[in-house]
C-alpha cells in the first residue's frame, strides 16, 4: 500500500524507510542534547521529580554540555566495530542478502539537480564521514573487522524518466525504480554501503533516493547526507564552498570510544538500571488476524493517517500542563490503546532515542540510534494524567542509562530469545517534528513500507497542519482493515482523552456508535423458531414402531421408549418425586439411559446424570449436593457405589406393569422447571451444580435444529456420558426429530467405530476425541453422512478444514463447530466449516466459534462490559432466553456469574463466561481461550483451582500449583511430596480420570508474582516427555507401542522418544503395557524388564520388530552399564517382579552390578516353570554372563528359596560365592500328618478378598488391578509360599538324614520330601551345605523374622557361617525403604564376616542398623548351641495335649458353677455376679501375669498356673462332695482360679515358641488356635451335658484328673533352652500406646466410643441365654442352645475365612453386622419356644463372630502391622471395662425389673406380653427385646455419624510399616537419618504382592 | 467502600451491578450496597428461592 500523506509537502516523512525501527532515531523531540525539544529542557524544569533524579539528570547535561569527552583514535589504528555494528553483523550472517537492513530516504526536489555536481557533492560526503567508506570482512576466525577504504568509493545511478508522455506515467515510472532501489540489498564485504539514485522527472523535478545499509546510517544520518549532498551539490554548481560544520571526530572514534566505555562502572549502572526495569516483561500480545508464524519474518505493510492540528495542539497543551513532552502524552495514549487490544496492562513500546549524547556526534553519519523500551505501568487504572505522570518518570529515567545500546542491553538482560518476536518490546512509537532547516524544495517521496521489524509501530511526526501518522505492521499478522480501524481508534481515544483527562483511562471511549451497533448486531441473531414441544420429553408420536435407542445390540422402539420411560416416571411419582426435585441417574451406556431420562423428566423431575466411572466420592457429593433423594441405577452399580444406601434406587429394569403407563406422566410440569443439573468442575475444590430448566433447553434444540436443518428420521451416534451436557445435542435432537439414537461407549476404538458411524447421520465429538481416533482411522471412516458436529473445545483451523475437505468428497458430510458452556445451555454459537476458506478469513490458528443460534445473545466486553471492537479481543457474555437457572443452591455464585444485560431485554440477564474472544471482521466470533485458571482437557472443563486445592490436602504437600503443558496436566509441588504413584492412588479417590496429572513436578518452592500469586509463566516446563520434544512415532510398531502407552498412561499423546518411567509409568502400569503388547505381538512375548530396558518407544517398538527373544534371558541387570568390579545377584519375593531392587541397585556403590531375577509367572500370560528349571537356568547365566565376586540376595520365601537353590549349585558347578544373603524370612517348613492336610484345606478355602486385604494392608490398593492381575497376583503368593515350604521341608529332611554322617559332602541320601522336581537323577548333586556365609538380614519389626537372635543359626542348615544383620525399625520390605542401608549390607558384612573384623559393625548408639551376631559351626552341627533339649513338634504336642485338656476342664468349671448356682439359688444376681467373677479377676490380673511369664522360666509359671488351678478344683470338689460347699465358699475360689487360669495361658501362650522347632511355629500357632476354638465349640456343650449327666461333682472330678494330667505332663516334658515369645511392651504400654494412636485419629476414637457403648448391650447377651432356656426348658435344652450358639461362631468364622469381608466401607459392614446380631437378638427374646432361642443364639453369635472378624480387618488395612498389638489391647481393656456393667448391673438388675411386668397379669403382660409372651422367663425375653433395641439404636445412630459413616474415605490406609520404621528412626536421630529410598518403578504393589508372603511363616495354619 | 450494589429483577432474580453505573432496565437496586463479596453474601441470605418469581406464584 501507498503512503498518501507525503504529498502534503512534508518533510521526508520516516515512516518512508524500511526497516522502520531505524528511522525514529531522527527524532529531535525524544533525543536528549539533540536540540531545543530535548527532554533535557523539559526535565530541567521538572516539577515532581524527585530532588535525586533532578540532580542526576543537571549532572548528565551537565557533562554533556562540558568539552570534547571523545578524542580521536591513536592515527593509523583501524576502528572497532561498535556494539550496535556488531549486533546487526550477527544479524546480516545470519540472513544474508536481503534489504531488511536498508536504510532508504526518499524525497521529492523539485529544481535543477545537475549529475556531474551531484557525483562531486557525494565523493565529497564520503570522503568526509569515515562511516561510508567502511566495508566489513571477515576474519579467519570468523570474526567482522571494519576495513575502512581511502578512497571515497560511490555508487550513483540515474534514470532518466522525463521522456515518459504524462505526468503520472513519469511518476509511477519513478516510484517502481525507488521500490527497486530500496529492495536492492549490500554486500558488507565488497562495499560501498552508500548508494544514490537520481530519478530525473523533467529539468526541476528529480526523485532523490539515498541507501545506506543500516550498520553506516540511521535515520538521523540520512538528514545529514541529504542535507550535506544537496549544499554540496551547490557548492560545485555554483562554485562557491559550503558551509558545513566541521567534524573533529570520526564514527570509528566513536566506536573506540564506546566500547571503552563498556568496560567502565557507568555502564555497570545501566545495566543495573535496565535489569530492574525490565524484570519479568511479558511479550505484548495484541491480537492478530493470522496464527504468528514460529520464526518472525520481516515482511511489513504500512498505513498513514493524519490527526487535525486542534486535536495535535490539545494533546500538546496537555502534555505541556503536565511538564510531559507531546512524545510523552502521545505515547501515554498508545499504551492506553495497546492495553485495550491486548488486555494487557504491563509491556513495554520501544522508543527510539539518537543515541548521540554529544554535540562533537550531532553531525556525524553513523550508526547511533537507539532504542529504549518503556515500561508501561498501567496497574489500578490510574487517570489520563496520572499515566502520564507515570510515563514521563519512566521516560525520563530511561533517557538518564540511554546510553546502553538495545541489543548489548537484550544480551545482558539474558532475555530468552523467542523467534517469533523481537526481544524485550514488540511495538515502538517515534515521533519527529517539523525540520524547520530543510530547503522548501524538498518534500517526500512515499514509498511502499515493504519491511519491519516489529509487529507494530507507529511513525508521528508533527507539522503545521497537524499529526502525520504512519503504522508499518507485519503482514504476517495483521490485515490493512484492522491496522486502518486501530488509527481510527487512536483517534476516538486521544479525543476522549482531551476531553477528560482526569477519567480513569478505563472509562475513555474508544469505539465509535456505528462500531457498537456493528458487533451487539453481530451477536444478535434473529428470534428462535418456534419450539416442537415445550417440554423436554414429550416424545413425537409419528412413528411408534420406529427404532428410538440402540445401544450394544439392544434397541427400543419410540412406542416402548415411551412406555418404559412413563413406567419409571410413574414409579419415580410414587416414590414422591415432584417438579424441581432431583433424581440422580448413574447407569453405563444402555438403552436404559434413555429411558431413565425421559423417565425422570416424565415424573416432574430434574435428573442429576452420573458418570458411573468417577470416583465414588465424587458422584457421593453431586448426589448429596443436589439434594437427590432416588437414584436410578442398576443393581450392580449400586452395589459398588456404597452411597446409593441412603437413597431410594430404582432399577429401570425392574419395573412392573402395574406402576403405571401413560397417564402417568406429571401434568404439573412447566417449562420453567428444573429439567437436568449438570456438575461441572469448581474452584472451591467442589464440582458445582448449573441448574437448567426445559424452557431453555427446548429452545436450544429448536435453534441448532433448525441451524442445521435436522430432518425426521436421521440416526444420531452419542459417543459421550450424558453426565457432561455435551451429549444434550444429539440425544433430544435425536429423540424429538424421531431419529435412531445409537449410543456407544466412549472407548470404542477407531476401527470398530468406523464400522458403526457409516450408518450414522449425525455425531457430536470433541476434537480431541476425534483425533485420538483419527491416529487410527481414516477421516472417511469416521465422518458420518450429514453433519459432524465438533465441540467441548477449541480445535485447529487447519486441521477441522481438512476434515471439511474429506467430508466433502466423502459424499456431503458438513463440518461444525459448536460452542457454549453448560450455564448458557449446552450451545450457543455454531460455525459451518468452510473447506474453500482461505488463510485470510481464517482469523487465526484456532477455528472461529461462529454466531450465535436463534435466541441467543453473545457480546464481548471489556472489563467496564463495554462491547469491543471487531478484533480486539473480550469476555464472552451470553444473554437471550438460554441461560439456565443458575447454580443449585448457590444464590451468590449465581448471582456472580449471572448479570443484568445492559444490551438486551430488560430484567434480562447475562453470563459471565470467563472465556475470552472477539468479533472477526465478518461477524463470526473466535475463542481466544480462558481469562482465569479454567482449562479444557479432552473436553473436559477443569478448574485448575480445583486440581490445586486437591493436590494441596494430599498428605505431605505443602504448596500445588497446577498447569496445562502441552495439553497435558501438569502438578507443581513442594514438601515432603510422596512418590508419584502415591500421589496418584491419592488424587484418584478425589478426582476423575481427566483431572489427574501427568506429570508431577517436586519444587523447592513456587515462583510467586510480586503480589503473591503464583507465577505460572515462571514454573518450569516439565520436560522431555511433553509437548516440546514431541516426535511423532514413525513406524506402524511405534504408532501401536505409542497408543498403547497413551492409554494406560492415560495421556493424549506418547511420543516416538518419550521415555515410559518420566510420562508417569510405573511397574503396574508397566504390567498393564505388557498385558497389550502379548496380544498385539504374540509371538514375541514382551516382558516387564524389555520394557524397563527399551525405554522409549522407538527402542521398544524395535526390540519387537527385531523379533529377537527377550534376551531370553531371566537376569536384569538394573545397575547402568558400568565397569564392574563384584556383582549382586537378586531374587524377588513371591508375586514381586525384577524391578523391586531397582533402589537397590540405584543404591549400590559404584563398581557394583545388580542383576535381578525375573521369575517367570509373575506376570500375565507367562507360564511359570519349576524351581528346578529356574535355578538351573539362572545359574547357566551366571556362569556365563557374571564375573568376578559375586554375592546372592533373596528376600522373603521364594526369593530366600531360588537364592539358597542357586548358591548350592553354583557352588556346585565350581562357581565361588562370596555370600548369602537372605531377606524376611527364616526357613519355614510343613510338619508331616494331618494337620498339614488341614491346614491345605484351610487355604484353600481362603477367599481371594481376604488376601486383598492383606495386601491393602500392605499398602495397595487392589482396586487398582483388573481381577487377572489381582487373580495372579495372589496366586504367585500363595504358590510362592507354598513351594518355599515344601522345599525347606525338604531340605531340613535331607539334613536330617545327613545329620548321622555329619558331612558336607552328603551326596547321595535318599529322596525326601514330596521331591518337587528331583528326580531320575538329573538334578544336580545335592550338597546339603554351601560354603558361603548365609547372612540374614533381619527386618526389626518384621514379623517374619522374629526371634532372629536364635533363628539365624538355623541357616546352619545349609552353612557353615551364619550372621544377622538387624535394620533398627524396618519392617518387610528393607530393599525398597531401607535401600541405601541394604546397599551397604550386602557390600560390606561379609567381607567382615570372612576376616573377623566385625567390631566396627556392632549395635552402637544411634546406629539404624548392626550385625547382631556370626555363628561358625562345624557343617551339619546341631542348631543350638546352649544346653537343653532340643525343640520338638513331638515334645510340644505332648504339653500342648495335656494344656488343652486342663483349659478345656477349667472352661467347663467356669461355665458350670454360675448354672449350678443359678439351679441351686434361682437368683439371677448370683448367677451374673460368679459369671463376673470368673473372667473379671483374670482380666485384672494380667498385666502383672504378663511381666511375670516375660521375666520367669515359663515352664514353672505352666507348672505353678496348672497347680493352684487344679489345687482350686480339688478344693471346690472336696468342699462339694463332702456336701460343705456354701455360696461364700465359691466367691474366694472362684477369684483363685480364674488368676491360675490367667497365669497357665499366657505362660503356655508364651512357651509354645520355645517347645516347637521354629521353622514349625507357624503350623504349631495354627494347632493352638484351632484347639481352642474346637473347645469352645463344644465346651458349653459338654458342660451342660455333663451337669446334666453327673452334675458339678462329676464335672469337678473330670477338672481334677485334667489338671492333675496337665500338671504331669509340663513336669516331665523339659523344656528347650530356645527363645519363647516375650512382648516387646507391657500390657499397660501397649493399652496406652493404643490410646494415643486411636486418640489423635478422630474416625478411630468414634469407632471405639461405639464399641464401648455396644459392649454394654452385647455382654448381657449371651450369659442371659441359660436363664432364658431354663424359664421354660431343661438343661439339656441350655446345652442345644448353647450348641447353637458355637455353630454360629464356626459358621461365622468359616464365612470370614471365605469370604474375607467387604471390599469398601468395612465400618459400614461392622454396623450392618451389629443390625444382625440385633436382629437375631430381637428373634431371640420375641417367642418362648426353643427353636426360636436357639436360631437366635446362633444368629447372634453369627453376627458378632462377622462383626469381631471385620473390625479385625479395618485394624489389619488402617493401621501399620507393628501397631496391631497396640490397638487390639486397647480394645480388648474397653470391651472388659464395660463388662462388669453389662454382667453386673444390666443383666441381673434387668431381668430383676422386667420378669415381673411381664409375669402372668404383670404390668406389661397385657401389652408387650401379647406380642413376646408372659410369664416366667418373658422378663429375660423383654430384655432380649430392649438390648436389640439398643443395639440397633446404637448402630443406626452410628451410621448417621459421619465420622464414622465415612470412616473407610476419612481414614486413610495404613503407611506401609516400612515407612513407618523410617519415620520413628528419623524421629529418634537429630540428623534425619536414613531417608527412605524411593524408587521410580518400585511401587506399592510390588511390596504388596507378597505382603503376606512376608508374614505365612507365623500365619500359615 | 461500596463498589456494588445488589440488584433484583421482575422474576425476583438477584445480580450485582457496579455502584457508580446506572442500573440496567428492567433491575432495581434491592437495597443493599457494598464491596462484592458482601453483596454476594447478602444475596446467599436473601435469595432463599432460586426459581423464577412466575413459576413460583403459579403453585
Amino acid at each position: 500500500m501507498t503512503d498518501t500523506h507525503a504529498e502534503a509537502a512534508t518533510p521526508a516523512a520516516p515512516h518512508a524507510l524500511a526497516p522502520a525501527d531505524v528511522s525514529g532515531a531522527a527524532s529531535p523531540a525524544t533525543a536528549p542534547g539533540a536540540g531545543g525539544n530535548a527532554p533535557g529542557t523539559a526535565a530541567g524544569g521538572g516539577a515532581g521529580l524527585s530532588s535525586a533524579k533532578q540532580a542526576l539528570l543537571a549532572q548528565r547535561l551537565r557533562r554533556r554540555t562540558s568539552a570534547t569527552t571523545i578524542g580521536p583514535r591513536p592515527p593509523g589504528t583501524a576502528p572497532p566495530l561498535s556494539h550496535a555494528q556488531e549486533r546487526l553483523w550477527f544479524l546480516e550472517q545470519y540472513l544474508p542478502g536481503t534489504a531488511a537492513y536498508v536504510v532508504p530516504l526518499s524525497v521529492r526536489v523539485r529544481r535543477r539537480l545537475d549529475d556531474h555536481a551531484l557525483r562531486l557533492a557525494l565523493r565529497d560526503v564520503v570522503a568526509r564521514h569515515e562511516s561510508l567508506r567502511m566495508r566489513f570482512v571477515t576474519t579467519d576466525d570468523g570474526r567482522p573487522e571494519v576495513v575502512v577504504d581511502g578512497d571515497p568509493a560511490v555508487e550513483l545511478r540515474r534514470v532518466a524518466v522525463d521522456a515518459e508522455a504524462g505526468a503520472a506515467e513519469r511518476e509511477s515510472r519513478a516510484r517502481r525504480a525507488v521500490q527497486e532501489e530500496i529492495g536492492r540489498p549490500f554486500d558488507l564485504v565488497t562495499g560501498p554501503l552508500l548508494r544514490v539514485l537520481a530519478v530525473r522527472l523533467s529539468e526541476d523535478d528529480h526523485v532523490l533516493v539515498l541507501c545506506a545499509h543500516h550498520m553506516v546510517t540511521d535515520g538521523w544520518s540520512c538528514e545529514i547526507l541529504l542535507r550535506e549532498i544537496l549544499a554540496l551539490h551547490d557548492a560545485h554548481l555554483s562554485g562557491g564552498r559550503p558551509e558545513l560544520p566541521s567534524l573533529p571526530v570520526q564514527y570509528g572514534d566513536y566506536a573506540a570510544w564506546h566500547r571503552e566505555r563498556a568496560a567502565g562502572p557507568a555502564h555497570e549502572r545501566d545495566v543495573a538500571y535496565w535489569r530492574e526495569t525490565l524484570a519479568g516483561i511479558e511479550p505484548l500480545d495484541l491480537p492478530a488476524d493470522r496464527p504468528r508464524p514460529a520464526e518472525q519474518d520481516f515482511a511489513g505493510a504500512g498505513h498513514a493517517f493524519t490527526m487535525d492540528a486542534e486535536l495535535s495542539a490539545t494533546v500538546s497543551a496537555l502534555a505541556a500542563s503536565c511538564d510531559a513532552t507531546p512524545y510523552m502524552a502521545l505515547l501515554a495514549a498508545f499504551q492506553v490503546l495497546l492495553a485495550r487490544y491486548s488486555g494487557q496492562t504491563d509491556f513495554a513500546v520501544g522508543s527510539p532515542v539518537s543515541g548521540r549524547p554529544f554535540p562533537e556526534l550531532e553531525n556525524l553519519v553513523g550508526l547511533f540510534v537507539n532504542t529504549l523500551p518503556m515500561r508501561a505501568r498501567m496497574a489500578g487504572d490510574p487517570s489520563f494524567t496520572e499515566l502520564l505522570a507515570r510515563v514521563r518518570e519512566t521516560a525520563l529515567d530511561a533517557y538518564a542509562h540511554q546510553e546502553l545500546p538495545f541489543d548489548q542491553l537484550v544480551n545482558e538482560l539474558g532475555v530468552e530469545r523467542d523467534v517469533s518476536r523481537s526481544p524485550v518490546f514488540q511495538v515502538l512509537l517515534s515521533l519527529q517534528n517539523y525540520d524547520g532547516r530543510r530547503d522548501p524544495a524538498v518534500s517526500g517521496f512515499p514509498f511502499e513500507t515493504s519491511a519491519t521489524r516489529f509487529d507494530l509501530a507507529l511513525y508521528l511526526t508533527e507539522t503545521p497542519g497537524g499529526l502525520i501518522g504512519a503504522f508499518a505492521y507485519r503482514t504476517a499478522l495483521f490485515l490493512p482493515a484492522t491496522i486502518e480501524r486501530m488509527a481510527r481508534h487512536l483517534e476516538i481515544l486521544l479525543r476522549s482523552i482531551t476531553a477528560d483527562p482526569s477519567a480513569p483511562v478505563s472509562t475513555l471511549a474508544m469505539i465509535s456508535p456505528e462500531e457498537e451497533r456493528q458487533v451487539l448486531g453481530f451477536g444478535t441473531p434473529d428470534n428462535a423458531p418456534a419450539p416442537a414441544a415445550a417440554l423436554l420429553h414429550e416424545l413425537p408420536a409419528a412413528a411408534p414402531g420406529a427404532t428410538a435407542v440402540v445401544c450394544g445390540g439392544r434397541s427400543m422402539t419410540y412406542a416402548e421408549l415411551d412406555r418404559a420411560s412413563s413406567r419409571l416416571g410413574a414409579r419415580l411419582r410414587g416414590l414422591g418425586v415432584r417438579p424441581d426435585d432431583r433424581v440422580a441417574i448413574c447407569l453405563e451406556q444402555s438403552v436404559e439411559l434413555a429411558q431413565a431420562v425421559i423417565g425422570v423428566l416424565r415424573s416432574g423431575g430434574a435428573y442429576v446424570p452420573l458418570d458411573p466411572e468417577q470416583p465414588e466420592e465424587r458422584l457421593a457429593y453431586m448426589v448429596a449436593d443436589a439434594g437427590a433423594r432416588v437414584i436410578v441405577t442398576t443393581p450392580e452399580l449400586a452395589a459398588r457405589l456404597p452411597f446409593t444406601r441412603g437413597l431410594a434406587v430404582v432399577d429401570p429394569l425392574d419395573l412392573e406393569d402395574g406402576d403405571g403407563g401413560e397417564d402417568a406422566v406429571a401434568v404439573d410440569v412447566r417449562p420453567e422447571n428444573l429439567a437436568y443439573v449438570v456438575y461441572t468442575s469448581g474452584t472451591t475444590g467442589r464440582p458445582k451444580g448449573v441448574a437448567v430448566q426445559h424452557r431453555e433447553v427446548v429452545a436450544y434444540l429448536a435453534g441448532v435444529r433448525a441451524r442445521f436443518d435436522v430432518p425426521e428420521g436421521a440416526s444420531f451416534a452419542l459417543l459421550q456420558s450424558l453426565a457432561f451436557d455435551f451429549g444434550v445435542t444429539v440425544f433430544y435432537l435425536s429423540l424429538m426429530t424421531g431419529g435412531r439414537l445409537h449410543l456407544i461407549p466412549s472407548r470404542t476404538s477407531a476401527p470398530d467405530l468406523a464400522g458403526r458411524l457409516r450408518d450414522i447421520d449425525y455425531l457430536k465429538i470433541t476434537p480431541s476425541h476425534l483425533a485420538a481416533l483419527l491416529a487410527e482411522a481414516e477421516p472417511g471412516d469416521l465422518l458420518p453422512r450429514r453433519l459432524l458436529l465438533l465441540g467441548g473445545e477449541a480445535s485447529g483451523w487447519e486441521w477441522a478444514r481438512d476434515l471439511a475437505s474429506a467430508g466433502e468428497s466423502a459424499g456431503g458430510c458438513a463440518v461444525a463447530n459448536h460452542y457454549g458452556p453448560t450455564e448458557a445451555t449446552v450451545g450457543v454459537t455454531t460455525l459451518a466449516v468452510d473447506p474453500a476458506t482461505g488463510d485470510e478469513a481464517a482469523g487465526g490458528a484456532t477455528l472461529p466459534i461462529g454466531r450465535p443460534l436463534p435466541g441467543a445473545r453473545v457480546y464481548v466486553l471489556d472489563e467496564r462490559l463495554r462491547p469491543v471492537p471487531p478484533g480486539v479481543a473480550g469476555e464472552i457474555h451470553l444473554g437471550g432466553g438460554r441461560l439456565a437457572r443458575g447454580y443449585l443452591g448457590r444464590p451468590g455464585m449465581t448471582a456472580d456469574r449471572f448479570l443484568p444485560d445492559p444490551y438486551g431485554e430488560p430484567g434480562g440477564r447475562m453470563y459471565r463466561t470467563g472465556d475470552m474472544g472477539r468479533w472477526l471482521p465478518g461477524g463470526d466470533l473466535q475463542f481466544l481461550g480462558r481469562r482465569d485458571l479454567q482449562v479444557k482437557i479432552r473436553g473436559y472443563r477443569v478448574e485448575l483451582g480445583e486440581v490445586e486445592s486437591v493436590l494441596a490436602g494430599l498428605p505431605g504437600v505443602t504448596q500445588a500449583a497446577a498447569d496445562l503443558r502441552g495439553g497435558r496436566l501438569v502438578a507443581y509441588l513442594t514438601g515432603d511430596v510422596p512418590p508419584d504413584e502415591d500421589l496418584r492412588g491419592g488424587l484418584r479417590e478425589r478426582l476423575p480420570e481427566y483431572m489427574i496429572p501427568a506429570k508431577f513436578v517436586r519444587l523447592d518452592r513456587l515462583p510467586l508474582k510480586s503480589h503473591g500469586k503464583v507465577d505460572r509463566v515462571a514454573l518450569p516446563d516439565p520436560g522431555a516427555a511433553s509437548g516440546e520434544g514431541y516426535v511423532a512415532p514413525g513406524t506402524p510398531m511405534e504408532t501401536d507401542v505409542a497408543g498403547i502407552w497413551a492409554e494406560v498412561l492415560d495421556v493424549e499423546r506418547v511420543g516416538a522418544l518419550d521415555n515410559f518411567f518420566d510420562a508417569g509409568g510405573h511397574s503396574l502400569l508397566a504390567m498393564r503395557v505388557v498385558a497389550r503388547l502379548r496380544r498385539l505381538v504374540p509371538d514375541r512375548p514382551v516382558t516387564v524388564m524389555d520394557l524397563f530396558r527399551h525405554r522409549t518407544v522407538r527402542e521398544l517398538a524395535l526390540l519387537l520388530e527385531s523379533g529377537a527373544g527377550s534376551s531370553g534371558g531371566l537376569l536384569h541387570r538394573l545397575t547402568p552399564d558400568r565397569p564392574a568390579t563384584a556383582s549382586i545377584v537378586c531374587a524377588p519375593y513371591g508375586g514381586g517382579n525384577a524391578l523391586i531392587y531397582k533402589p537397590l541397585a540405584d543404591a549400590l556403590p559404584e563398581g557394583w552390578a545388580l542383576h535381578s531375577i525375573a521369575v517367570p509367572g509373575h506376570e500375565l500370560g507367562e507360564e511359570p516353570v519349576p524351581l528346578e528349571e529356574l535355578a538351573s537356568r539362572c545359574v547357566q547365566e551366571i556362569l556365563e554372563t557374571v564375573h568376578g565376586p559375586l554375592v546372592l540376595y533373596g528376600h522373603c520365601g521364594l526369593g530366600v528359596m531360588i537364592t539358597v537353590e542357586i548358591t548350592r549349585r553354583l557352588e556346585a558347578a565350581g562357581r565361588r560365592v562370596e555370600a548369602v544373603y537372605l531377606g524376611g524370612s527364616f526357613p519355614f517348613a510343613r510338619p508331616g500328618g494331618g494337620m498339614a492336610r488341614l491346614a491345605d484345606w484351610m487355604d484353600r478355602l481362603r477367599g481371594d478378598q481376604a488376601m486383598a486385604n492383606a495386601l491393602t494392608a500392605s499398602g495397595m490398593d487392589a482396586e487398582e488391578f483388573d481381577p487377572d492381575q489381582l487373580k495372579l497376583i495372589i496366586r504367585n503368593r500363595r504358590e510362592g509360599t507354598k513351594d518355599a515350604e515344601r522345599y525347606f521341608t525338604r531340605l531340613f529332611a535331607e539334613h536330617a538324614a545327613s545329620e548321622r554322617p555329619a558331612s558336607a559332602e552328603h551326596a547321595g541320601g535318599t529322596e525326601h520330601g514330596d521331591g518337587a522336581g528331583h528326580g531320575d537323577g538329573a538334578g544336580p548333586p545335592r550338597a546339603p551345605v554351601v560354603s558361603a556365609p548365609v547372612i540374614s538380614v533381619v527386618g526389626e519389626r518384621d514379623p517374619a523374622t522374629e526371634f532372629y537372635q536364635e533363628r539365624y543359626r538355623e541357616w546352619h542348615q545349609v552353612a557353615g557361617v551364619t550372621a544377622a544383620v538387624v535394620l533398627d525399625e524396618a519392617g518387610h520390605f528393607s530393599m525398597k525403604y531401607r535401600a541405601d542401608e541394604l546397599a551397604r549390607i550386602v557390600t560390606e558384612i561379609h567381607p567382615a564376616v570372612e576376616n573377623g573384623e566385625t567390631t566396627p559393625y556392632e549395635r552402637r548408639e544411634g546406629a539404624t542398623w548392626w550385625l547382631h551376631g556370626v555363628s561358625r559351626a562345624a557343617p551339619g552341627a546341631p542348631v543350638l548351641t546352649r544346653s537343653g533339649p532340643p525343640p520338638s513338634m513331638r515334645r510340644f504336642l505332648v504339653v500342648a495335649a495335656g494344656q488343652l485338656v486342663s483349659i478345656t476342664g477349667s472352661a467347663l468349671t467356669e461355665f458350670a458353677i454360675p448354672l449350678w448356682i443359678y439351679l441351686t439359688t434361682g437368683s439371677l444376681v448370683s448367677f451374673a455376679l460368679f459369671a463376673v467373677l470368673g473372667l473379671v479377676p483374670g482380666m485384672l490380673v494380667a498385666p502383672l501375669a504378663g511381666a511375670i511369664v516375660d521375666r520367669y522360666d515359663r515352664r514353672r509359671v505352666m507348672l505353678a498356673g496348672d497347680g493352684a488351678a487344679g489345687l482350686t478344683q480339688l478344693a471346690l470338689g472336696t468342699l462339694l462332695w463332702t456336701g460343705n460347699l456354701h455360696i461364700w465358699h465359691i466367691y474366694p475360689l472362684l477369684v483363685c482360679l480364674s488368676l491360675a487360669l490367667t497365669f497357665q495361658r499366657l505362660a503356655y501362650g508364651s512357651a509354645v515358641p520355645q517347645l516347637v522347632p521354629k521353622r514349625y511355629l507357624g503350623h504349631a500357632n495354627g494347632v493352638v488356635q484351632t484347639a481352642f476354638g474346637v473347645a469352645q465349640l463344644v465346651v458349653p456343650l459338654v458342660a451342660v451335658g455333663l451337669m446334666a449327666a453327673v452334675g458339678l461333682e462329676g464335672i469337678l472330678v473330670f477338672d481334677v484328673a485334667s489338671y492333675t494330667v496337665a500338671f504331669l505332663t509340663v513336669l516331665l516334658v523339659r523344656f528347650p533352652a530356645a527363645m519363647a515369645w516375650r512382648r516387646r511392651e507391657t500390657v499397660l504400654e501397649e493399652i496406652k500406646g493404643g490410646f494415643r494412636l486411636v486418640w489423635d485419629r478422630r474416625p478411630f476414637r468414634g469407632m471405639l466410643v461405639y464399641f464401648a457403648v455396644l459392649n454394654i448391650f452385647l455382654s448381657p447377651l449371651f450369659l442371659m441365654l441359660s436363664p432364658l432356656v431354663l424359664a421354660q426348658a431343661t438343661l439339656a435344652d441350655v446345652g442345644r442352645v448353647a450348641f447353637a450358639g458355637g455353630a454360629g461362631v464356626f459358621t461365622g468364622g468359616l464365612l470370614m475365612i471365605v469370604w474375607g469381608g467387604p471390599r469398601h466401607r468395612r465400618l459400614r459392614g461392622v454396623l450392618l453386622s451389629t443390625l444382625v446380631l440385633a436382629a437375631f437378638c430381637l428373634l431371640t427374646g420375641a417367642r418362648a419356644n426353643l427353636a426360636v432361642i436357639a436360631a437366635g443364639a446362633f444368629g447372634m453369635s453369627l453376627g458378632l463372630t462377622l462383626l469381631n472378624g471385620i473390625y479385625a480387618t479395618i485394624i489389619q488395612v488402617k493401621v501399620p502391622q507393628r501397631f496391631h498389638g497396640r490397638v487390639i489391647a486397647l480394645n480388648t481393656l474397653i470391651a472388659w471395662s464395660t463388662l462388669p456393667i453389662g454382667f453386673g448391673l444390666v443383666a441381673p438388675y434387668g431381668s430383676a425389673l422386667l420378669e415381673p411386668l411381664l409375669a402372668r397379669g404383670g404390668a406389661l403382660s397385657g401389652t408387650v406380653g401379647a406380642v413376646i409372651g408372659a410369664g416366667p422367663g418373658r422378663g429375660i425375653g423383654f430384655l432380649y427385646v430392649c438390648l436389640a433395641v439398643g443395639m440397633a439404636a446404637t448402630a443406626l445412630a452410628a451410621l448417621r455419624v459421619p465420622v464414622l459413616a465415612r470412616f473407610d474415605d476419612e481414614m486413610p490406609d495404613a503407611l506401609p510399616d516400612d515407612l513407618v520404621g523410617v519415620e520413628s528412626l528419623r524421629a529418634r536421630t537429630p540428623d534425619g537419618r536414613p531417608e527412605p529410598t524411593r524408587s521410580a518403578a518400585g511401587t506399592n504393589a510390588d511390596n504388596g504382592n507378597s505382603a503376606d508372603n512376608g508374614n505365612s511363616a507365623d500365619k500359615e495354619t | 467502600m461500596s463498589s456494588h450494589r445488589v440488584v433484583v429483577n421482575d422474576e425476583e432474580q438477584y445480580s450485582l451491578w457496579p455502584a457508580d453505573r446506572a442500573v440496567p432496565d428492567g433491575w432495581r437496586p434491592e437495597g443493599f450496597a457494598g464491596s462484592r463479596e458482601e453483596c454476594l453474601a447478602h444475596i446467599d441470605e436473601v435469595w432463599t428461592d432460586m426459581r423464577p418469581r412466575s413459576l413460583r406464584q403459579e403453585r
